[in-house]
């Protein structure tokens, strides 16, 4: 699997809720414009819960968890990088935030 | 001090639903080991995972077709990932006609704010009967669900 990103990111965020906690995601905020799959997308399964407004992707064959998107695609629409998949130095020294998904929807720092 | 109650059963799984595990330890969740492994598939999933030989692990399949087991360096481990909702549940391999399993504590949100802080691992200069050898040891016996 393969991700284009225009820039490292500037933060990380470590959530809390159901399914992020499982799938241990440090997510990197992007919109559509910035961030872009190089893979084809038939190497990626989608999974929606919820209110079914994002897609949760994950690689078929190792099922890490590669970004998720805005079920409503456009250019400046969400497109949110799992970062545990960047090489090490595009991340070194960048802070981690925590997010409680789980209750308040707040971030914890 | 490590405290042994009598054993208790704890249910976790996948996201969806289609992969669960019911995980017996008679220890108390705060003397869990918690092992951070460092190898690449470890670190991308963020898995923290734990065992007891002295409990017992069985896995389930509650959809069928969900359950991947995903093979990489030696081939020796079945990890074991749900192919709908993407979450890493556990891994298990095969050593003289017995399994062994462990399970990735992100799948057990019932006692994930108990757990003691987890330790780094890496198993990366072990050779394949070294390895065997330690999760025998280690590692929790699989049983039909």
């Amino acid at each position: 699997m393969r991700i284009e990103i225009d820039a490292r990111p500037r933060s990380l965020t470590s959530c809390n809720c159901s399914i992020c906690r499982r799938l241990a995601a440090l997510w990197a905020y992007y919109t559509r414009r910035e961030a872009r799959l190089v893979t084809p997308e038939d190497a990626l399964s989608a999974y929606r819960w919820n209110d079914k407004l994002i897609e949760f992707y994950h690689c078929n064959t190792c099922g890490c968890a590669t970004h998720y998107e805005s079920v409503d695609k456009n250019p400046e629409s969400r497109f949110v990088v799992n970062a545990r998949c960047m090489p090490d130095d595009a991340i070194a020294g960048v802070v981690v935030r925590r997010f409680d998904g789980a209750s308040t929807w707040k971030y914890l720092d | 001090m490590t405290t042994r109650q009598p054993s208790r059963e704890h249910e976790g799984g996948c996201h969806c639903g289609a992969i669960g595990f019911v995980y017996r330890t008679a220890l108390e969740p705060r003397d869990w080991p918690i092992r951070a492994c460092q190898c690449t598939f470890c670190r991308a999933h963020g898995g923290l995972t734990t065992s007891d030989p002295a409990g017992s692990l069985a896995f389930v399949e509650r959809v069928p077709g969900a359950l991947n087991r995903y093979r990489f360096g030696k081939k020796i481990t079945d990890f074991l990932i749900c192919r709908r909702c993407g979450a890493y549940v556990g891994a298990t391999m095969q050593a003289e006609d017995k399994g062994f399993g462990i399970v990735n504590v992100r799948a057990l949100p019932s006692v994930f704010e108990q757990l003691p802080a987890p330790q780094p691992m890496d198993y990366e200069s072990e050779g394949r009967t070294e390895r065997t050898a330690r999760r025998g040891q280690r590692w929790t016996p699989v049983v039909a669900a």
